[in-house]
């Protein structure tokens, strides 16, 4: 039977070092064992000194390199076609750790005090006071002074409904369930990453079979 | 009367929650706080950040709602116009690009450099009429 090596490769790669093998930016598997074991230890690419702290490559270099070895493997692709290798510097000193909570606390603030503006804008914009006024007058009969139960359930259901759509409940029973927002914080990451590589293959920085 | 009184009441809180789900998933998938986030590279903090989006969504709503009179100090009123001037900006930005304003603009004329003078104009025309319609109006 022919032996098949499958190759799955993530689309952001952070890295340490510079010399890559290829057990660190691809998950290889195949039937045959010892290929994979001699495949781990081989070096895929050296990242020049220069270079910056993304490079892009696509799939084929990565062909290349195993072809070099064996020449007639069959390789399967079951992961991305071009992927980023992201360079963290290990001698680059750790920032301190009160900068990154300045930098939670700011944000935090701004998320704060924009909930805020937007809810009172909201408010304001679809007259909700008059509303309720309306709504008051025709289920009671009367006019209102003031906060009345409309109101006042009314601020409560808002949070809970924050706290629904946030999924604040039920995190508590699913714990790796994310929240929109973490949905979000990941689209953009890969919106990011697809434009680094389109950016760099059209400008041909990518790192291709020559 | 308690009957009238409970209708208000299942009232009051449903509109809560729509409106709650409404304006809250429109903050959310414009991606304003993610891109913060990614920015300042604080992504493990954003149960944090929807707790503040929590927090200031109530107490805004309340504080409008009934009309709170707030005797706060000047830095108060800073912080509020600094942060929610911020968040605007971001949101409103976030609107022109989900609306692809500026793809499109910078496809037709096929524009190739200068992109950021584009946004420093778009920042420098944001603070002129803002102080054009509060103090020259």
């Amino acid at each position: 039977m022919e032996e098949i090596l499958y190759v799955k490769i993530e689309q952001n790669i952070p890295v340490k070092k510079r010399t890559l093998t290829y057990k660190d930016i691809a998950a290889l598997y195949c039937t045959n064992k010892d290929i994979v074991k001699k495949l781990e230890q081989e070096i895929f690419y050296t990242l020049p000194n220069d270079c910056q702290q993304k490079t892009m490559f696509t799939i084929s270099k990565v062909y290349e390199g195993i072809h070099k070895l064996y020449p007639s493997l069959r390789i399967e692709n079951v992961g991305e076609r071009d992927f980023i290798v992201d360079l963290e510097e290990a001698d680059k000193k750790e920032k301190p750790r009160w900068i990154e909570y300045a930098k939670a606390v700011f944000v935090s603030l701004i998320a704060f005090f924009g909930a805020a503006f937007t809810i009172m804008t909201f408010n304001e914009d679809v007259s909700v006071s008059s509303v309720f006024d309306k709504v008051y007058r025709m289920i009671m009969g009367t006019g209102k002074q003031g906060g009345s139960i409309l109101e006042i359930s009314y601020a409560v259901g808002l949070p809970a409904g924050i706290m629904i759509f946030y999924n604040h409940f039920r995190r508590k029973k699913i714990k790796n369930d994310p929240t929109p927002i973490q949905v979000e914080m990941r689209n953009y990451e890969e919106q990011v990453n697809k434009a680094l590589i389109s950016t760099a293959s059209r400008e041909g920085h990518t790192i291709d079979v020559n | 009367m308690l009957i009238k009184q409970i209708l208000l009441c299942i009232i009051g809180l449903c509109s809560g929650l729509t409106v709650a789900a409404g304006v809250f998933s429109f903050i959310t998938m414009l991606g304003i706080v993610p891109r913060l986030a990614a920015r300042t590279n604080t992504a493990k903090h954003i149960i944090c950040y929807e707790n503040a989006i929590i927090l200031g969504g109530t107490l805004g709503n309340i504080w409008i709602l009934f009309q709170l009179p707030a005797q706060l100090s000047v830095v108060m009123v800073i912080a509020f116009g600094v942060f929610s001037g911020i968040f605007v900006g971001c949101l409103y930005m976030a609107l022109a690009e989900t609306l692809r304003v500026l793809p499109i603009m910078v496809n037709r004329i096929q524009l190739k450099e200068g992109f950021p003078i584009i946004v420093a104009a778009i920042g420098a025309g944001k603070l002129t009429g803002t102080l054009f319609q509060y103090f020259f109006h």
